[in-house]
């Protein structure tokens, strides 16, 4: 699931460089980003998508005429109509309601799967780079070492020692998607604690961590935005695999992962596609908004792109 | 049971002598025009080990009994006919069976079948120190004696009116010749022989691609002379829907189950057709019965009322099944044809519950002794019926105002809660017997496990003393009508004490080619008859 | 390197052992009436997994190091570096197909983005490769069985091989093969198009291009000849990066295309916690890991003689 990050981050890191060590111009500097960023048409989309995402997730329950995790055998596979916009599943549940109760739970999901492993990598990768040396070197290797076993399989044997749920799920993705941030932030810092500025913080006695978090980190944040971004879009993937393999979200509570990969079956997907068509676009344009926030954003916070 | 015994026996050699003067390898009915062609068939998963009664996966299994024989067979309603032994003797008093071989058989390899093998093959399955996965079956075996090349006496340690289909049933021939060190390579877990058998068979072992194919051909030499099919290919697809795709494709031709709703999809195909089949099998909704919560009757059957069994039966199987009433397939002699399923009637399931001391709180949840009722409906993630069966008794235990959830668990973590007993409810299925059914194993007191989940399979943790002695007699019982007798009483006291939720049996839909004739498929075994399927010319 | 294998053997070890199934369920079948009997404790006693963790790690360990033994499946008992080295032709030959097609595909459309950035032609790349990284991969899979084996009857919906029709062995497997590469090649053009593309950009701005250029050297000649050679640099770390992959094997594409790969492997194993496999599994990929790691740092010394290796 990180290759891609790894991918798109080789890039970054060759780009970053330049220009973000002077400090002191943050109004201006988010302005100018801002300003690329509405260039980027993709990218505008892609934010009023997932701006909407949030508010259907977060209002979800105002829409709810029928409840999500309940059923009626007898109301099996209903084309879409206007009592059941989105058709009925072979269980008989709304796929719409189901579908707006499964954004509050895949989003959360990658949203806070990020959020954890965000912190952990950023820490892990300042301190790492911070330090270097002997600590560096040790830190890294464990970095290597766990990168060097397949990325989806050390999620899968996460996900199988816990009794499956929306936390153990969180927790399976948390767990080594810290990897690819701890490597590019402490590339980063290593690069910028030679500078100036961190030099001069050192002569003047300030604590080592006031270094590392007030002068050097803020300096990181371009590419700690951008990966944290495409971290989102290959957690709602990552979400959607695992309950296809039956480790992630358990029905009935309703994910698009579990309700996609519930509509797997020939028959629904051959004659009653709409139980797989709505979340797999659920999931599809989740994505491709997110992923278009992220390019966005890196060309938004790249300087070069100042050029043109 | 002499009697019967004999009169098979007389039946048998009859039988025998009419064949002998047409020929020894061709069975009656032989019809050399049918001979030719491959089928292939499916499996969710590879086997696991070639070796007889080494396995307990079905995909094992399958290609063990088409590469095995053994002496004992059965016909289409579970009843012992000549295998290998063309006739055998009983005699009560010394306990002890006299097999019979027939003359001139072969091992796979071309090397003769004698006493002595099938004296060695029952010694591997009663060695103390065997890893025989059906030993239970064989325990009462006192001795195996050689009396000549071709005949070999069984003593049994007591009575066992399930010798014949059971052990001299599944006990499959071993060559000796092939396990030069005894025990050792019947036990060894990565032999040759456990991925190259050799066995009597009417099929051969050809080849074995892990993860992809296994292979059998026609033996020549078969006693019963040889089956039509050339070969028998098995595929190793991961689940229903890729069997069907494969199926409407043509890459396969055989499946043993369509799911109830693709099977529209594989009759639209105009080269498919389906059968449906009785398989013997219950599906039940189950519960650990030393559960505080299930320990009164009442509240048993009380669920067992809340239970829309039609809805089950109409709106999931889609018509193909029969309502559950008990642990007895209705096309067996053992079921008990008084035994009504229990009706839908929440109102009758409200006052049991009242009845039972369970009163509304005020959040309209039921409490006893300020304790609410609320429990999950367990089920194995990947299964398309259970859900469904699961969500439909919530539905109802939530009108009674029961906390009802249903929850999906991962495959190995199910079997490790519900062996241990701790799942609140769960879907299941129970299957693969047919007239010989015998419930020892799963309603005995000595079997319930313990909180390891070691030491049986009665994990719904069922023990009344009647029970016990049902089944212990109807072990000791020679006549047959009386045996059955016994499981018609056992039948309507488990259906009475509700010790779980009967819910169904499933009829099963199989698909295959248009052009494949001649199947069978028996109450146990849906390649029963292998050996007659053929291709129209 | 050593260590490096020592704290993946641990990590790995601990991760498993934690785990709630139990590796003797296999050896229950509660929905069949045969076999109930069997002395569970004594498979246990057999397998090693009733003892506590620190010492079945410390026999694993000493198995590893003193007879370089993987040690015996839970499952079959067949060693298990036997059972791996069996699959992995298998997945070689379908990543290996994959990352193949997907190279040749995504270089040209790198370049040409890179090149004509922002044009419609760019954009609709950009857009195909989101939507590439956005459909997941198990779903995509299926449909691409249903259009094209099952509606269109092109190519075989499982397996590596076909049933002995008339097919030499090479031009079957093959033909079993199309589908799921491509499948497979379909998420992996998607990035490394975009990889391409960001690396070309790169290259392109930087000053001996424009030097290049303003000595007017034609535009075909700076792309292809200065431009392209520096930018497939980075091609190579990735194909380091790509490393674990190619050998993990795409776990969810084998499952679902019945290939008897490594990938299925895994994830049976996983399903029946068949300890000693998926230990097996993840150190078999760690150590080709790092032998290829180093090796794509050696090509990568090659390529650039910037880098002299000895001097880190």
């Amino acid at each position: 699931m990180s290759q891609q990050n790894a991918v798109i981050d080789q890039g970054l890191a060759a780009e970053r460089q330049t220009e973000w060590s002077q400090q002191g111009k943050m109004q201006t500097r988010a302005a100018a980003v801002w300003n690329r960023y509405k260039r980027n048409k993709f990218a505008v989309a892609g934010f009023i998508v997932f701006t909407i995402y949030i508010l259907a997730a977060i209002f979800a329950p105002l829409f709810s005429q029928y409840d999500p995790e309940s059923f009626d055998i007898m109301d099996a596979d209903l084309a879409p109509s206007l009592s059941h916009p989105f058709g009925t599943d072979s269980m008989g549940a709304d796929v719409f309601i189901r579908a707006l109760f499964g954004a509050r739970i895949s989003l959360s999901v990658a949203v806070i799967a990020t959020t954890v492993t965000v912190a952990f990598g950023v820490i892990y990768g300042a301190v790492s780079g911070y330090f270097g040396r002997a600590v560096d070197m040790i830190m890294m290797r464990i970095v290597d070492a766990l990168q060097s076993i397949p990325s989806f399989f050390l999620l899968l044997i996460i996900a199988a020692i816990m009794v499956p749920s929306m936390w153990s799920t969180i927790i399976a993705l948390s767990t080594f998607g810290w990897l690819n941030m701890a490597r590019i932030v402490r590339g980063e810092i290593l690069s910028l604690k030679e500078r100036d500025y961190a030099t001069a913080a050192l002569v003047t006695g300030e604590p080592k961590r006031a270094i590392i978090f007030y002068h050097i980190l803020p300096n990181a944040i371009a590419p700690i935005i951008v990966i944290a971004t495409l971290d989102i879009a290959n957690n709602i993937i990552a979400e959607a695999t695992l309950s296809f393999l039956g480790l992630g979200i358990q029905p009935p509570t309703p994910s698009w992962g579990n309700m996609l990969s519930s509509a797997q079956e020939l028959v629904t997907l051959t004659t009653y596609p709409w139980t797989a068509l709505f979340p797999g676009l659920c999931i599809m344009i989740a994505v491709l908004a997110v992923n278009f926030i992220g390019d966005g954003l890196r060309d938004a916070l790249d300087p070069r792109q100042k050029n043109k | 049971m002499i009697k019967k015994l004999t009169a098979v026996t007389i039946a048998a050699v009859l039988l025998i002598s009419l064949l002998s003067g047409v020929s020894s390898a061709a069975r009656s009915g032989f019809d050399p025009k049918k001979v030719g062609g491959k089928v292939v068939l499916t499996s969710f998963s590879d086997a696991v080990t070639l070796i007889p009664l080494r396995a307990n996966d079905q995909a094992s299994n399958d290609i063990i009994g088409m590469v095995f024989d053994s002496l004992v067979r059965k016909d289409f309603y579970g009843q012992p006919i000549p295998g290998m032994a063309e006739r055998w003797t009983y005699d009560a008093k010394t306990l002890s069976y006299t097999f019979y071989l027939r003359k001139g058989m072969k091992f796979h390899d071309g090397k003769p079948v004698t006493a002595n093998d099938v004296k060695f093959s029952f010694d591997m399955y009663t060695h103390p120190k065997t890893l025989n996965t059906y030993k239970a079956d064989f325990t009462d075996i006192q001795s195996v004696t050689v009396v000549n090349d071709l005949t070999v006496k069984f003593t049994l340690k007591k009575k066992n009116v399930f010798f014949l289909t059971n052990a001299a049933n599944s006990g499959a021939i071993l060559p000796k010749h092939l396990f030069p060190r005894g025990i050792d390579d019947y036990n060894a877990d990565n032999s040759y022989f456990s991925r190259h058998p050799v066995g009597t068979g009417p099929f051969k072992f050809k080849e074995w691609r892990t993860d992809e194919r296994v292979v059998v051909s026609a033996f020549n030499d078969y006693w019963n002379g040889r089956p039509y099919l050339d070969e028998v290919i098995t595929r190793i697809l991961p689940d229903n829907n890729v069997e069907s795709i494969n199926l409407i494709k043509g890459d396969v031709d055989f499946v043993q189950v369509i799911s109830p709703r693709t099977v529209a999809d594989v009759e639209k195909s105009s080269n498919l057709k389906t059968v449906v089949y009785d398989r013997g099998r219950f599906d039940y909704i189950g519960w650990n019965n030393d559960n505080p919560l299930f320990q009164d009757k009442k509240v048993r059957q009380a669920m067992n009322y809340a239970m829309d069994r039609q809805a089950v039966v109409s709106k999931i199987m889609l018509g193909r099944g029969y309502l559950g009433t008990g642990p007895f397939h209705p096309k067996l002699p053992q079921e008990n044809k008084n035994v009504k399923p229990y009706p839908l009637d929440l109102n009758k399931a409200a006052q049991l519950l009242a009845e039972a001391g369970w009163k509304k709180g005020s959040d309209g949840i039921l409490e006893k002794d300020g304790k609410k009722f609320e429990i999950e409906i367990a089920y194995n993630n990947g299964n398309v019926t259970r859900p469904k069966v699961a969500q439909i008794l919530a539905q109802n235990l939530k009108k009674l105002g029961i906390k009802a959830s249903v929850r999906g668990y991962e495959w190995s973590l199910f079997l490790d809660k519900q062996q241990k007993g701790t799942l609140d409810m769960y879907v299941l299925a129970w299957g693969g017997y047919d007239g010989n059914v015998e419930h020892y194993g799963i309603l005995h007191s000595s079997a319930i496990p313990d909180k390891n989940g070691d030491g049986g399979n009665n994990a719904w943790h069922v023990h009344y003393s009647k029970v016990d002695q049902l089944l212990e007699a109807y072990l000791q019982e020679e006549d047959s009508s009386k045996r059955n007798k016994i499981y018609q009483e056992l039948h309507a006291f488990l259906a009475d004490e509700a010790i779980a939720i009967f819910t169904h049996h499933p009829k099963l839909t199989a698909g295959m080619n248009k052009n494949l004739l001649g199947v069978r498929i028996s109450l146990s075994s849906p390649y029963f008859n292998i050996e007659d399927w053929y291709w129209k010319k | 390197m050593i260590p490096l294998l020592f704290i993946i053997s641990i990590v790995s070890f601990l991760l498993m052992t934690m785990a709630p199934g139990d590796p003797t369920a296999m050896f229950v079948n509660p929905e069949s009436s045969k076999g109930a009997e069997q002395d569970l404790s004594a498979i246990r006693d057999k397998l090693g997994v009733d003892k506590p963790i620190y010492v079945q790690y410390a026999k694993w360990i000493k198995m590893i190091v003193l007879d370089g033994d993987f040690g015996y499946s839970f499952q079959d008992g067949r060693p298990v570096l036997e059972k791996i080295v069996e699959r992995i032709p298998a997945t070689l030959l379908l990543m290996g197909t994959a990352i193949f097609i997907s190279f040749l595909i995504a270089i040209p459309i790198g370049i040409y983005s890179a090149v004509r950035q922002y044009s419609p032609l760019d954009n609709t790349f950009t857009f195909l490769s989101f939507l590439g990284i956005s459909i997941p991969s198990f779903f995509f899979a299926i449909m691409m069985m249903l259009v094209f084996s099952l509606k269109l009857g092109w190519f075989p919906a499982s397996n590596m091989r076909g049933d002995g029709g008339n097919l030499p062995t090479a031009l079957d497997i093959l033909y079993h093969l199309i589908l799921p590469a491509s499948v497979l090649a379909f998420g992996l053009v998607a990035q490394y198009s975009r990889f391409m593309r960001s690396s070309m950009l790169e290259v392109i701005h930087q000053d001996y291009i424009r030097t290049a250029r303003a000595k007017g050297v034609t535009e075909g000649k700076v792309v292809f000849k200065h431009a392209f050679r520096n930018a497939l640099l980075p091609i190579i770390t990735l194909i380091g990066l790509q490393l674990p992959h190619l050998f993990g094997g795409a776990l969810i594409i084998e499952q679902i295309f019945a290939w008897p790969g490594m990938g299925r492997l895994a994830i049976g194993s996983i399903f029946i916690r068949d300890y000693q496999v998926i230990m097996g599994v993840t150190m078999v990929t760690a150590v080709l890991v790092v032998i290829g790691n180093l090796l794509a740092d050696i090509l990568y010394a090659v390529v650039d003689p910037r880098i002299q290796y000895g001097k880190t």
